[in-house]
């Protein structure tokens, strides 16, 4: 039986001491190993130098210089995007802690003047219904021409 | 081997020293480029190729655990690469003594015409190519390649010898024998 394989490891020095032994062995006595060994020793001799003759076309170390300087500044970009939202969070952190009990006062007065404007809104509509209805409705009818006439102005720009 | 300039090299790359990775393209671009080129059979490819691997591996570079394992590190990005791009590939040609995966060959007409060893690797399948680069190009050992491409020492030894058989045949073929 021929050693397929193992001719081929024993062509590239991998084999063990007595494997190596065992193929001499088997050489010594077979013709056709013989030749088919050297015609490998020849086939990986002329594969390697016709693949070795192959350069690599010019520049090419200046090009890939250039693609990794892109690389950087795509990279840095990237960055840029983490950076400017944690910047804002932090100016925003710090004007809340500058300003905080003034927005907090501005706040309290705000919700007053609702709360005030709600009592007598109620007190309005309680003590002059009718006034109250008339001033519905005519606010009812601004909005319905206002949205009415946006909608016409929107769609003859559109066009 | 990794001499110890090299280890220092690779180091300084992997601390984002970017003259140390530059030198580092220098040493090594004509291996992955020669291995692109004998997977992919198109020195365009070869070059787009090459030159995305040594992107890839600045990205990662510090990633690498052992500075003697780059080079097998680099070739495995290589090669990955090219076998992606050759599954990319849509338009196959398929003849009876090429395999599915093989590279479409133009100077294949006419089998009386002596072949060139690019054109007889061109036939064969992706892994013989891929084994027979690794091994008789790039030098490694049968345990580096088992490691680089995840798998057995076994195959690796059968896979080499089928290649080397295929390779053979062609390179027979193509000489007129």
């Amino acid at each position: 039986m021929h050693p397929d394989d193992e001719l081929s490891a024993y062509l590239d020095g991998e084999l063990s001491r007595d494997e190596r032994a065992r193929i001499d062995a088997h050489l010594e006595d077979c013709s056709s190993c013989q030749s088919l060994l050297e015609q490998l020793m020849e086939l990986k001799e002329t594969f390697s130098s016709a693949m070795f003759a192959i350069n690599e076309p010019d520049g090419f170390e200046s090009r890939v210089a250039q693609a990794i300087a892109r690389e950087n500044r795509v990279r840095n970009l990237g960055m840029l995007w983490l950076v400017v939202p944690m910047l804002a969070a932090m100016l925003f952190g710090l004007l809340a802690l500058a300003f905080g009990p003034l927005v907090l006062h501005l706040m309290q007065g705000v919700l007053a003047i609702g709360r005030a404007l709600v009592y007598t809104i109620s007190f309005a509509v309680v003590d002059m219904p009718l006034f109250s209805g008339v001033a519905v409705m005519i606010s009812l009818i601004i909005l319905i021409a206002s949205i009415l006439s946006l909608r016409r102005l929107l769609r003859s720009t559109a066009v | 081997m990794v001499d110890e300039e090299l280890s220092r090299i690779i180091d300084r790359a992997r601390q984002g020293d970017q003259n140390a990775f530059a030198e580092l393209v220098v040493r090594y671009k004509g291996h992955v480029f020669r291995h692109a080129y004998g997977m992919l059979g198109d020195r365009g490819e070869a070059e787009d190729a090459a030159q995305e691997t040594f992107i890839k591996a600045y990205l990662a570079i510090r990633s690498l655990g052992d500075v003697h394992a780059f080079s097998s590190w680099l070739m495995r990005i290589v090669s990955n690469l090219c076998k992606d791009k050759l599954k990319q590939r849509t338009k196959v040609v398929e003849t009876e003594d090429m395999p599915k995966d093989s590279i479409p060959d133009l100077h294949a007409g006419d089998p009386s015409l002596k072949i060139s060893m690019q054109e007889a690797l061109a036939r064969l399948s992706v892994d013989h190519r891929e084994i027979l680069l690794l091994h008789d190009v790039r030098g490694f050992r049968y345990e580096e390649i088992a490691e680089l491409t995840g798998i057995p020492m076994g195959t690796v030894k059968s896979r080499l010898f089928s290649a080397r058989m295929s390779l053979r045949k062609i390179w027979n073929k193509g000489e007129g024998e």
